[in-house]
């Protein structure tokens, strides 16, 4: 009970970190122009399409195509960026539901048409495949991978926020956009190349974690629920809420699975709705909710 | 002050409009007459997507509540039409009228708690309960009722009266004759105080709730409502299928319930006829070349109304008309 239960932990915290890399630019890119892009989904396919895609077409080396994926997401977001979502920030939330659903069905249908409906194998290298047992846990090296790589990012995240000029752009746009503007900041310069690193990530999430949880042309749609769960619970704009809340949801998830397979993976959806109704902006948001 | 335009348009009651109402209502009661068997069922189908998609459109569109979960309360409808049918001796209309009931009675109750959230964090809410939907009807404590992923069976009836028709042709007919009922219903409620207490939420909730409304009692009526014309649909679709699955209220049909509203015309009451065919029909089409193809259309529909024509085909079709009064005013 006490081994798997650190099982439980480790590949919770593996699956969550996954979640936060799927799901940070959202949280980011949302608190900043109150822009709901539910495509989000759809930039971490495409990573993992291209990982897929470069390894078995190309031959390229795992490591290798996880730059790739995370170039190949940030610069599809920012042709979307510029040609379709720009016009769209002032619109109402209906239509931005609408608009980036649209897109997302795009996603979908083109992924099915180019690389088929069926799920994608991966080969992993030989250096990942392997695994050690310490203290009764079963470590994989992937997953070990998956975290360090998480870690790293956060790192950089939090750094990159808090100590650097463009840091503190975006977190004066996400305070107050007017006040930014009215100060000569360049918001929406700063909103698009924050947009391009969001996806990116969310590409390099997805091209992570075809090993884990395969991929489909469902993918856009099945991992949208999970970043969104992220996003409103973790509170728009908090790197820390968002991992906090990714680590809590991935651990809560396997656990789940783990512990009461018989409940089925819904009770997740309830917890969240019931999570949302209780505390409208999140477990770790600040209060964005206008009461009337 | 000038109504507003939407009021305005719902209220205005000439006699041309109710003949042509009427119209249309004789020439889709002679269907049955004329088209085929096959064709017969698609149309019923159109019928009940237009009464679901009535029910969204109460919601997104007048009351500007964004829902990607209506699925939900269509399969609520289903299943609970589809074990009524079976474990008690309730005629298969009584049976509707309680799905309908009980949906409106869950639509209320999640609205009451949901009307806190705002436009994405209810989005997200309902996403979520059009997910979980079909995994709770998995769900292994509910097999008894739901019959699991097997799915159940709805038992068939014949039409009342001794009345010669056949099975499918009566089953068109009653739907008709519901969403005749419930158009009616619905036409009347918005073009009342309550349409306007309503739509004022949309617009200016700080503005409605000075005037007197009270927001939270009217948006979670306004779920419940909407949760109801959706049950009702789901209700008569089972009896269409006679046959209800987990597998068939999926997230999908949630979104392909709210492309059809936005299609047809979002804060619309004819919107949502247009949206049935569409939802109907196009897949239908598409499906033959390519199931990735139903996506494609939806995506490329969705987007290019965004851009093209945001009140959809009845907004299109509105404007058209306008601009002919328009232009034979003009002319002398």
């Amino acid at each position: 009970m006490l081994t798997s239960l650190g099982g439980v932990l480790f590949d919770g915290f593996a699956y969550g970190m996954l979640l936060f890399l799927l799901s940070v630019g959202l949280s980011v890119t949302l608190g900043m122009m109150n822009f709901i892009n539910l495509a989000h989904g759809s930039f971490g396919m495409l990573g993992g399409y291209v990982t897929v895609t470069l390894m078995d077409r190309l031959g390229w080396p795992f490591l290798a195509t996880l730059p790739a994926a995370f170039v190949a997401a940030a610069a599809l977001s920012v042709v979307l960026e510029r040609l379709l979502f720009r016009h769209s920030y002032r619109a109402g939330e209906l239509d931005q539901v609408l608009l980036t659903i649209g897109v997302v069905f795009m996603s979908v249908a083109s992924a099915a048409y180019i690389w088929g409906t069926v799920q994608q194998p991966v080969q992993l290298p030989d250096y990942f495949t392997g695994s050690f047992t310490f203290l009764g846990v079963n470590f994989a090296y992937y997953r070990l991978f998956l975290i360090g790589t998480a870690l790293v990012v956060t790192l950089l995240l939090v750094a990159g926020l808090e100590w650097t000029r463009f840091g503190a752009q975006v977190r004066a746009a996400v305070d107050n956009q007017r006040m930014a503007r009215g100060l000569g900041i360049n918001v929406n310069l700063a909103f698009a190349i924050t947009f391009a690193l969001g996806s990116g990530l969310a590409g390099l999430g997805g091209s992570l974690a075809i090993a884990m949880v395969g991929l489909d042309p469902d993918f856009a749609f099945a991992y949208l629920v999970y970043v969104l769960i992220v996003v409103s619970v973790g509170g728009l704009a908090s790197i820390g809420g968002s991992f906090a809340a990714a680590t809590v949801l991935g651990i809560s998830d396997i656990a789940g699975k783990y512990y009461f397979p018989a409940l089925g993976s819904f009770l997740i959806y309830l917890v969240m709705v019931g999570l949302l109704m209780w505390r409208p902006a999140g477990l770790f948001g600040r209060t964005i909710v206008t009461r009337v | 002050m000038a109504s507003p335009p939407v009021a305005a348009a719902t209220r205005q009651r000439s006699p041309m409009q109710a003949i042509a109402v009427l119209l249309v209502l004789a020439a889709a009661a002679t269907m049955p007459f004329i088209v085929s068997s096959f064709h017969l069922l698609q149309l019923t189908m159109v019928v009940i997507y237009s009464i679901a998609l009535l029910g969204l459109n109460i919601l997104t569109g007048y009351n500007g509540q964004i829902s990607l979960g209506h699925g939900a309360f269509y399969a609520i409808g289903a299943y609970t039409t589809a074990i009524l049918l079976d474990y008690t001796g309730l005629p298969y209309w009584a049976a509707i009228a309680v799905a309908g009931g009980l949906c409106l009675l869950v639509g209320f109750l999640f609205g009451l708690p949901a009307l806190r959230l705002e436009g994405l964090y209810l989005a997200l809410s309902t996403f979520a309960l059009a997910v979980a939907t079909p995994q709770l009807l998995k769900f292994h404590a509910l097999e008894e009722w739901t019959g699991g992923v097997q799915g159940r069976y709805v038992s068939a009836f014949s039409p009342p009266f001794g009345l010669p028709l056949a099975w499918d042709q009566w089953l068109y007919l009653f739907s008709l004759a519901v969403a005749a009922i419930l158009f009616l219903l619905a036409w009347n409620l918005l073009r009342g105080s309550t349409g306007l207490a309503i739509t004022a939420i949309r617009d200016n909730p700080i503005a409605a709730v000075s005037m007197g409304i009270n927001i939270s009692l009217y948006k979670s009526l306004t779920f419940g409502v909407s949760a109801m014309y959706t049950g009702i649909a789901g209700g008569l679709g089972a009896l269409v299928t006679q046959f209800v699955a987990p597998d068939s209220f999926t997230v999908f049909l949630s979104l392909g319930l709210l492309v059809g509203s936005v299609i047809g015309g979002v804060a619309s009451i004819s919107g949502a006829i247009f949206g049935a065919f569409f939802i109907q029909f196009v897949p239908n089409v598409a499906d033959q070349i390519s199931k990735a193809v139903t996506w494609a259309v939806y995506g490329s529909v969705l987007i290019a109304l965004m851009y093209l024509a945001p009140t959809g085909i009845s907004g299109f079709l509105a404007m058209i008309v306008r601009r002919l009064r328009e232009w034979r005013k003009v002319r002398p």
